[in-house]
């Protein structure tokens, strides 16, 4: 006997960022994210039985569309990526210089994109990305002095001299 | 694998309405908090700096665990004020504390220099015992700030005065686990048992893989009943139980300052050493180093006792003598210390290499504690 294989197309998610713009993802690329994750759950959107036509767009109102792109091309790359134990991750030495190649390369943008996908991972709950992406500012504050950091993040000095030298005095022996 | 299209990305962002540019400062409190946790100790330090926002971040008690690791610290006396020696990876500090309320901290090759060399307990040293406490204060709230943000892989505390104030302070100050600890030439001032007691009660319950007592003075014996019986108990261990034989086995090194070991168990802690497969040479160090007796009494030395094994080849086990007891001064021949001491210069010294372990005759307790006349 031969029995007929059903082909099934990739289930769809329908995900709104708060400027109109709709996005269709695999539900296996989105499952990375914790809150799209919870809300495809809850509302019973896993139902195979409504279309990805008549399915309700997720809203997310707190990422813009380019970010929400960045966001769906980032899990698209990370989707064989082996599920997180954040038990272990939080045991685990907190290193920077692990960040995979691809994702430097990504994540290579203008801080204030930089700092939107961190904004939208932390939203999403998508602890990988928001992972590298903090990784990649701790890299860039590494290895420079407090002016450098200023310069670099564009941040006023708002401490008298006074307070300026006790401080300093304080880490004495930081081993610049 | 698809393909980063960042410039599309950047171009549905260039059309997208009401984008508020986002700086690092603008970061709500759990990302920045994340980002921080990435920091390196330097790098924290550096962010104290930055500005006061990014100091209030990085002086968090979450990020009070990342600490950078340092070669050492040492607590010593410096002429009549304390300092403290901080050995880094690439520099050395010394922080002084001096009477006129001052403190200095500096890069110092002198003092480093002196470090390395073998303290000497000098008249003038003795006399800073009862000096104030401010000082104290100053270095233990200057080591309070320091171990926030260090950690070293060797403390050591040398030609300090252990009496209540240093102890109060050093437990309430010192990190809970080190990985090692040495006590050298430390007076432990006996005018408050108590602070000893809790001295080395700090030892016991945070044992670290090696610990070192030497030259370390017990001053002031007051009696020789049961407060010296007390000191010796707890400063220079007081082994009466095969159970405490394994607390000294359980150490890779111990150095201990004095000891009083029954013979059956100090042949038998010799004999369990040698046979441990793994040994093939190891050193047990027991000394009996600068001892008030009473007031015109002092002895000073130091034993070493090196196990050598071959146990299998020839069924007998051997110990050899590395140093020679000192008796630096001995006015009171009767004392039982003394004859201890004494009985370990004639018999260790009688062959002045190998004899078998069998020859080796301690006091018992009761002859070592007997009251004074």
């Amino acid at each position: 006997f031969l029995f007929p294989i059903k082909m099934t197309s990739p289930r769809m998610i329908k995900l709104t960022s708060n400027d109109d713009k709709t996005f269709e993802v695999e539900r296996d690329v989105i499952k990375q994210s914790v809150t799209v994750n919870t809300l495809i759950t809850d509302l019973n959107m896993d139902d195979e039985d409504v279309s990805v036509e008549n399915q309700m767009a997720i809203p997310l109102p707190n990422v813009d569309a380019a970010t929400l792109e960045m966001v769906i091309t980032w899990c698209k790359q990370h989707r064989e990526d082996p599920p997180r134990n954040e038990e272990e991750e939080e045991k685990k030495e907190k290193r920077t210089d692990d960040i995979p190649e691809w994702d430097k390369t990504f994540l290579d943008v203008e801080q204030s994109v930089l700092f939107a996908l961190i904004l939208a991972a932390n939203y999403m709950d998508i602890k990988g990305l928001l992972d590298n992406c903090c990784k990649t500012v701790a890299n860039m504050i590494k290895g420079k002095t407090p002016d450098e950091i200023r310069k670099h993040f564009n941040i006023k000095n708002d401490f008298t001299p006074e307070e300026e030298e006790q401080i300093r005095k304080e880490n004495a022996w930081c081993e610049d | 694998m698809d393909e980063i299209n960042i410039s599309h990305a950047f171009a549905i962002r260039d059309s997208s309405v009401g984008t508020v540019s986002l700086t690092f400062t603008t970061l709500p409190i759990d990302c920045m908090l994340k980002i921080f946790s990435f920091l390196d100790r330097d790098s924290l330090d550096k962010m104290e700096l930055v500005s006061r926002n990014m100091n209030e971040f990085a002086s968090r008690k979450t990020f009070q665990s990342i600490k950078r690791v340092l070669k050492s610290l040492t607590i010593f006396r410096d002429g009549a004020s304390y300092a403290i020696f901080v050995s880094g990876k690439l520099r050395d500090y010394v922080y002084r504390f001096n009477h006129a309320g001052c403190d200095q901290y500096g890069g110092c090759s002198k003092l480093t220099k002196l470090l390395n060399n073998e303290v000497v307990l000098t008249k003038a040293y003795r006399q800073c015992a009862s000096d104030g406490s401010h000082v104290l204060e100053r270095l233990f709230s200057r080591l309070a700030v320091l171990l926030r943000k260090n950690v070293c892989e060797e403390y050591c505390i040398r030609e300090v005065f252990v009496d209540n104030n240093f102890t109060d302070r050093f437990i309430a100050n010192f990190p809970d686990s080190v990985q090692k600890f040495t006590v050298d030439g430390a007076i432990f001032v006996d005018q408050n048992a108590a602070a000893i007691k809790k001295f080395v009660q700090w030892m016991r319950d945070v044992p670290p893989k090696n610990i070192e007592i030497a030259n370390t003075e017990i001053e002031k014996f007051r009696n020789f009943n049961e407060l010296q019986r007390f000191l010796f108990l707890q400063v220079g261990w007081f082994f009466t139980s095969p159970r405490e034989v394994e607390f000294i086995r359980n150490y890779k090194t111990l150095i201990i300052g004095s000891a009083l070991i029954e013979q059956n168990l100090f042949l038998d802690l010799i004999n369990n050493r040698l046979d441990d497969d793994e040994l093939i040479e190891g050193t047990w160090s027991f000394g009996l180093a600068g001892v008030f007796i009473s007031p015109n009494s002092f002895l000073f030395g130091m034993r070493n006792i090196r196990t050598a094994s071959a146990p299998a080849r020839t069924g007998d086990r051997y110990y050899r003598q590395v140093s020679e007891c000192t008796v630096a001064r001995s006015d009171n021949n009767n004392s039982a210390l003394l004859k201890f001491h004494n009985l370990m210069g004639t018999d260790f010294t009688r062959d002045r290499d190998r004899f078998p372990v069998v020859s080796v005759t301690f006091f018992n307790n009761q002859e070592f504690f007997q009251p004074r006349r």
